[in-house]
């Protein structure tokens, strides 16, 4: 029962966090680069969760984020690519942090990438058209670029915070 | 850092290069879909010059395509709107003849 009550404070700590992330990066100014564009901060809650928790956990806050920060700050069409985007690289960021020789900072990188590159590809089946496939290498990049950047920050987050599983007391 | 992570840099290095270079000479290929009383009536491609006569059973649309530009010409419908629609070139443009029924479209 404990047990489980402290999952539940955890999971909805973290939570909390991913979606002030998500609400401070809404208000960031920074569409000006590209439409849309986002640093993808709260991937660095998610990353923590996935390494100290587990893959359920993870993409139980990713998805209850998504919708809950889709509700507040978004709209049907940004609520169906956060949700692929965030399910595939909860998947992809979950098969890496199994291989060793990965540190935080690849396994973001890696992440944002996928996550880009399954935003590509739902947009693609809704709005029907492959024109918007030449957008990919760019995004490619700039997933990885701003996933290096969130995969440093996660790695000060781990260092300094114990959301740890095995740090419970 | 780890040994990884630069992998992972590189292999998103070269999947962006890559798929940068698959779509960037990738040709274009753009074309003309001409259908007539909502049928497909023919395509034609943007990149070859040329003059088509498109008969209905109403009448007959000259098309002019040059420069990998479109238009009507000559018609010998009432209003004569196809003609003032001007040139179309970008995916998506269009030209309408109502009363002939025509309808002339750039498409990938």
């Amino acid at each position: 029962m404990k047990e489980k009550s402290q999952r539940l404070a955890f999971l909805s700590l973290l939570l909390g966090i991913a979606l002030m992330i998500s609400f401070l990066e809404s208000v960031l100014p920074l569409s000006f680069i590209l439409p849309g564009f986002k640093l993808g901060l709260s991937n660095i809650v998610i990353l923590v969760c996935l390494k100290q928790w587990g893959f359920r956990e993870a993409l139980l806050i990713n998805i209850a984020r998504i919708l809950i920060s889709a509700l507040l700050f978004g709209n049907v069409l940004s609520l169906a690519l956060s949700l692929s985007g965030g399910i595939f690289s909860t998947l992809l960021m979950f098969f890496l942090c199994k291989c060793r020789g990965l540190s935080n900072i690849g396994i973001s990188a890696a992440g944002g990438a996928i996550h880009n590159f399954a935003q590509i590809l739902a947009a693609m089946v809704m709005l029907n058209t492959f024109s918007v496939f030449r957008l990919t290498p760019f995004l490619l990049i700039l997933g990885g670029i701003t996933g290096t950047f969130c995969g440093i920050l996660a790695h000060f987050f781990e260092k300094r915070t114990n959301f740890s599983k095995n740090n419970r007391k | 850092m780890k040994k990884g992570d630069f992998l992972v840099f590189l292999i998103i290095a070269v999947l962006s290069v890559a798929l940068f270079l698959a779509t960037f000479f990738k040709d274009d290929g753009k074309s003309l879909l001409v259908s007539v009383d909502n049928k497909p009536y023919k395509t034609f491609s943007l990149d070859e010059d040329g003059k088509h006569e498109i008969k209905t059973k109403k009448g007959i649309n000259i098309l002019i395509i040059e420069n990998g530009t479109a238009h009507f010409e000559n018609s010998d419908c009432p209003d004569k709107t196809c003609e003032k629609m001007g040139k179309i070139s970008n995916v998506g443009e269009s030209i309408v003849c109502l009363p002939h029924k025509v309808l002339a479209e750039v498409v990938e």
